[in-house]
């Protein structure tokens, strides 16, 4: 279907913009092209806005008397209500902006069609390199290789082609083990702790199934990296309860006894499914502002969202704890690997590595451990809530909710400030870059991104906007950093009150 | 020294609630004015004020030993534990002795001596004055007027000696309403708004229940339509809920009844009793004290104390006062039941938002002066100073300073003070250290002769500024708008403040915050600011020393002493050029110093942080410059 027939009217005049929240209203002239909505006032030129449509969460709309009003929940947390006095007009508007919204495939994505308005001094899709990122976690240990295990994406879909694993295991154990594992994600090593030579490494979930089926190349790929002492742990993020049911489906957990220094640790860290009405509830919360504060309270309380953020935290400090405290070496998984997990792998890093609290070092975190790490961007993040969609889900948006705690209670630790994650966090929902299309490393190179997108990497590392996310408090320090999860010390995220921003002066009486 | 039973107890643990697993082990000392417990590996030693205790509860003795749990005023828990029973009951009957005094004069004010360099116990008694104050607020006295109606505390015993009323009030007028108000304490000026020329008044409750009307009382407010030209009109602002009015009403007290006061728009706000407040504190502290709560329940719980809906209605009724004087430019009466709890609060914080004078550390210090000492909040009673039935104990000061923290949270550009100065006062009302609070009004504390007997806070804290300053002060801020500043009242915006409530649970564990950084650049600014201008001084005293030099220099004709002489100039060349780069660093750091939005202060901090070195560099070089020419001169 061309854009061009689903458009039935391209400009409708006379048309009321209310920010909702800022009890604000401006009226011009509503545009509707392939990929935007754009507002502006005809007489004066400077109140124009655009509006993606992938930004658009969910719309609705209301008949009255004379008018239509179109309510538009957008997925950074603003609320935009238009009030259309024409209403054949406006229903025909309403339709097209539903259908261009319903349009769900990636090829007709507003990245495709996008020209930067910028002149590309630096190119985002080369500025990450996998092979310098690998030198500088080894640091030349010798212990650990890269291995082009996976080549052509056999083995396993979600990963990269190039993996890093320890020096002593070779290509037919990991092809071995990535049987074992769901989806064929092997543990891999995530991080190295040189000072005392524990690692941190990923998986997904064994295929031991209800007979407790082994697979001892697995076994023998855990215990190739343990190097410190002979204890490790096996952090699975899910309840005892639910990783036993999930047995009868081909799942489960590493039976013990056949990995005896293996230490396995519980956490019940909520499958992904929940967090989306979580957030729902949130967001609802956060937009109503005339409630009372005991209903504000009570629906903060009852969306669950800060507990969700409590129990991430909570998991990654006791990461920390066995790698750092400890020495020891560390497996992080859940059911697939790529959501929960890599959450709790790259907090960690955070809490350890100085570099992944510079700007560059967490685009180089994003790219290593959710890029390459195959979290499924596209699934979760096309719609921020109020859906049906069962893969859908604001993982990454906890993560940086989590990574925005931590920056609270260490401010002067971090080279990015808070505008930087909300951005990361905008632009993973929608954008006019390809760097969070499609759902793993695999299928960007498929689709040609380099060669068909600009990078959000190549936008943000402009000298001229990077200035905009540096913290002036920021002072490079080698210590560990560890948040507190006391409930007072876990704060609601600013981002979801965007639009108490505002000025009011509002009447009284 | 009767009270004590012990004065020293070893082998005492004391708990971290939200750390368990750390063991501090210590040695506990009482002395007359102080609980001190040394641990000699935790550093700095903890220091408590007897006054700032609330309660000392004993709790079930287990195999660890037999615990004592302290709770203070400022919200701290100590929880000890004693190796020996016998211990912790001789700590805990000195505790119970030494916690509630009967009389002032064992309060810790009067024995109390300033540390170190000591100052005139003057220091700090004289900075309020009404009638100073009221000149500030350019009053126009043919509208507002003086008077000594209340001299010796005759009229009402509650309010200060001097009051402002309406010009054309008689002195009939003002006793006749006097008596018809509770506790005589009747309408007076309180702020003063003098754009358009609005007023804030204060009073009690009208004894309508008991006498039905007055009609001194009637006039008086009538005068005070008059004397605000710009409105026909003025609003009440009963700071009660309707329903409370009433049951006061069947009392002998109430509201005033309409239909003998025309043009008069009666507003009922609904802030809760100083009993319903005690009790919403009481359930806060427990969630506070609870460190097993998950972040859903801690939310609950925070909801079930209501502390933050209280917190919000004294705002939202401060932010009505202000924008009836704002925007129908109407004079405001504001009154509770007695008016020197709700409307104390309600008073000051509209004053605050409206007069940007009262948001620097001597407004702040005013305001206080006025609208809570002046005009007869009882400390004394509401903070449990003295020992007295709980009954009158409310936290109703901990709020108006909670309230003033969240809008300084909404607006961090416009106060000059930062949240330790909000902390130091908030203590030092408990700590009882000083005599500026104690008595319920200013007639106990003339009688009293606190100013000769005791040491003032403002005095004390005067010697301190540095640390309550507040880096992102802007003096300018919202100037278009004449300094005023409304605050949101969504729930959204109204936070719990952990600074105050949780402050000492994690003190020890806190990171640097962004305010203490620019804090800390601030002074280094202000350290080398000083510094380039006493070098620039000595530059231009030695620019004209070796001017005349080298005056002396052309008349000598020894070769020796020409060359010293080039080497004097060549020093001289140098030293110019530094100073040319000196008065950049001035500028620099005073670009700083005026900067007026927290991104613009951010952005130049971080020129600063990078032009830190060189600017260090510079002044070094400056100096040895000026060694070497010193030594020659």
């Amino acid at each position: 279907m061309e854009f061009m027939d689903i458009i039935k009217t391209p400009q409708v005049e006379n048309v009321t913009f209310t920010m909702v929240g800022e009890r604000k209203s401006v009226s011009g002239t509503l545009c509707l092209t392939s990929h935007q909505l754009i507002f502006f006032d005809k007489e004066n030129k400077k109140d124009e806005l655009w509006i993606f449509i992938s930004s658009i969460d969910s719309l609705e709309k209301k008949i009255t008397d004379s008018s239509l009003v179109v309510n538009i929940r957008c997925k950074n947390f603003r609320n935009i209500q238009l009030t259309i006095g024409d209403i054949t007009k406006a229903s025909d508007a309403f339709e097209s902006i539903e259908k261009l919204v319903k349009i769900n495939e990636i090829d007709k994505h507003h990245a495709f069609y996008y020209n930067p308005n910028f002149a590309i001094t630096e190119d985002g899709w080369k500025s990450f390199n996998l092979e310098t990122e690998y030198a500088r976690l080894t640091a030349g240990s010798r212990d650990f290789r890269v291995l082009e295990v996976n080549k052509g994406f056999k083995i396993c879909s979600s990963y990269p082609e190039r993996c890093l694993v320890p020096s002593s295991v070779n290509e037919n154990i990991i092809c071995k083990s990535a049987k074992f594992r769901y989806l064929g994600r092997f543990p891999i090593v995530s991080y190295i702790y040189h000072a005392k030579k524990a690692v941190l490494m990923r998986s997904s979930q064994p295929l031991s199934g209800p007979n407790e089926l082994r697979c001892k190349e697995d076994e023998k790929l855990l215990n190739a990296a343990i190097f410190g002492p002979k204890h490790c742990y096996i952090v699975d993020t899910r309840l005892t309860n639910y990783a036993t049911n999930i047995k009868n489906k081909g799942g489960g957990v590493e039976p013990s006894c056949y990995y005896p220094q293996w230490h396995r640790i519980h956490r019940g860290i909520e499958n992904y499914n929940s967090l989306k009405d979580s957030l729902t509830k949130l967001v609802e919360a956060t937009s109503d502002f005339d409630c009372s504060s005991s209903a504000w309270l009570s629906r903060v309380s009852s969306s669950n969202w800060l507990n969700h953020v409590r129990s991430i935290l909570n998991t990654a400090c006791f990461v920390i704890g066995y790698l750092f405290d400890e020495g020891a070496t560390v497996l992080v998984h859940g059911s697939d690997g790529m959501d929960a997990t890599l959450q709790i792998t790259s907090l960690a890093q955070i809490m350890i590595d100085q570099d992944c609290r510079t700007i560059r070092g967490f685009q180089a975190l994003i790219e290593r451990e959710w890029l390459l790490g195959g979290h499924p961007f596209s699934s979760r993040c096309s719609k921020l809530c109020n859906t049906q969609d069962i893969s859908t889900s604001p993982v990454f948006l906890l993560f940086l909710d989590c990574v925005w705690q931590l920056q609270q209670q260490h401010p002067c630790f971090f080279e990015f400030n808070e505008e930087f994650l909300r951005v990361l966090g905008h632009k993973a929902y929608s954008s006019e870059f390809g760097t969070f299309l499609y759902d793993s490393h695999a299928q960007r190179l498929q689709a040609q991104l380099p060669k068909r997108t600009c990078s959000l990497w190549s936008y943000i590392n402009q000298a001229t906007v990077i200035n905009d996310y540096i913290n002036p408090s920021y002072e490079m320090r080698k210590q560990i950093i560890r948040p507190s999860t006391v409930p007072h010390c876990i704060v609601c995220m600013k981002i979801y009150l965007c639009h108490y921003n505002v000025y009011e002066w509002s009447s009284h009486g | 020294m009767d009270y004590l039973q012990t004065t020293k107890v070893d082998k005492v643990t004391l708990k971290d609630r939200f750390n368990p697993s750390f063991e501090n082990n210590g040695t506990l000392h009482l002395t007359a004015t102080h609980l001190i417990f040394i641990n000699p590996a935790v550093n700095p030693e903890l220091w408590l004020s007897y006054s700032h205790i609330a309660t000392v509860e004993k709790q079930q003795i287990s195999i660890k030993g037999a615990p004592l749990k302290i709770v203070c005023k400022d919200f701290r828990v100590l929880n000890f534990v004693f190796y020996k029973e016998r211990d912790c009951q001789d700590v805990y009957v000195s505790l119970q002795n030494l916690t509630k005094p009967v009389n002032y004069a064992e309060l810790h004010a009067f024995t109390y001596e300033p540390p170190g360099s000591k100052w005139p116990r003057s220091d700090g008694w004289n900075i309020f004055e009404f009638e100073a104050e009221m000149t500030r607020l350019e009053v126009p006295s043919d509208l507002w007027r003086k008077t000594d109606i209340n001299k010796d505390y005759k009229l009402c015993p509650t309010y200060p000696e001097v009051l402002y009323v309406p010009a054309t009030a008689t002195e009939e007028t003002l006793t006749g309403s006097a008596s018809f108000r509770s506790r005589g304490r009747l309408p007076v000026l309180t702020y003063y708004h003098k754009y358009n020329k609005t007023a804030l008044c204060r009073s009690s409750q009208p004894l309508t229940g008991m006498r039905g009307r007055s009609v001194d009382d009637e006039q008086l407010l009538q005068a005070v339509i008059q004397s605000n030209p710009k409105s026909p009109v003025m609003y009440i602002v009963d700071t009660r809920p309707k329903i409370n009015a009433m049951a006061n009403k069947a009392a002998g007290k109430g509201y005033e009844n309409l239909d003998n006061y025309p043009n008069v728009l009666y507003r009922f706000r609904g802030i809760q009793n100083i009993h319903v407040m005690r009790e919403s504190l009481q359930k806060l502290s427990e969630v506070i004290e609870n460190p097993a709560l998950n972040a859903g329940e801690f939310f609950d719980s925070l909801d079930s104390s209501s502390w933050l809906k209280h917190i919000r209605s004294v705002i939202d009724t401060s932010r009505f006062i202000a924008l009836a004087m704002l925007m129908d430019n109407a004079s405001v009466l504001c009154h509770c039941s007695d008016g020197w709890d709700r409307t104390a609060q309600t008073c000051a914080l509209a004053s605050l938002f409206l007069d940007p004078y009262y948001r620097t550390i001597k407004g702040y210090q005013i305001l206080i002066e006025k609208d809570w000492l002046a005009f007869g909040h009882k400390f004394n009673c509401r903070c449990g100073l003295l020992r007295r039935e709980n009954r009158e104990v409310s936290p109703v000061f901990t709020q108006f300073i909670d309230c003033t923290w969240q809008i300084m949270q909404q607006f961090p550009f416009a106060f000059e003070f930062n949240e330790q100065f909000l902390l130091t006062i908030h203590d030092h009302v408990y700590s009882c250290q000083f005599g500026n609070f104690l008595g319920n009004c200013q007639q106990d504390r003339r009688k009293e002769s606190l100013s000769e007997k005791t040491y003032s806070l403002w005095g004390y804290m005067c010697k301190q500024l540095a640390t309550y300053l507040n880096p992102y002060y802007d003096p300018n801020f919202n100037a278009d708008k004449r300094g005023i500043i409304i605050p949101l009242i969504n729930p959204q915006c109204i936070r719990f403040w952990s600074g105050m409530y949780n402050r000492h649970a994690f003190a020890h564990s806190k990171s640097e915050t962004i305010e203490d950084r620019a804090t800390r650049i601030y002074a280094d600014n202000k350290k080398l600011e000083k510094e380039i201008s006493a070098i620039s001084e000595e530059i231009a005293l030695l620019e004209n020393k070796s001017a005349e030099g080298q005056v002396n220099g052309s008349i000598c004709e020894n070769p020796e002493d020409e060359d010293e002489n080039s080497n004097l100039q060549l020093n001289h060349d140098l030293k110019t050029m530094d100073s040319s780069t000196t008065e950049i660093d001035v500028q620099q750091a005073t670009e700083i110093v005026d900067s007026n939005t927290l991104s613009e202060f951010e952005q130049l901090a971080v020129q600063d942080s990078i032009s830190d070195g060189n600017e260090v560099k510079n002044t070094e070089m400056t100096k040895d410059v000026n060694y070497t020419i010193s030594d020659e001169a």
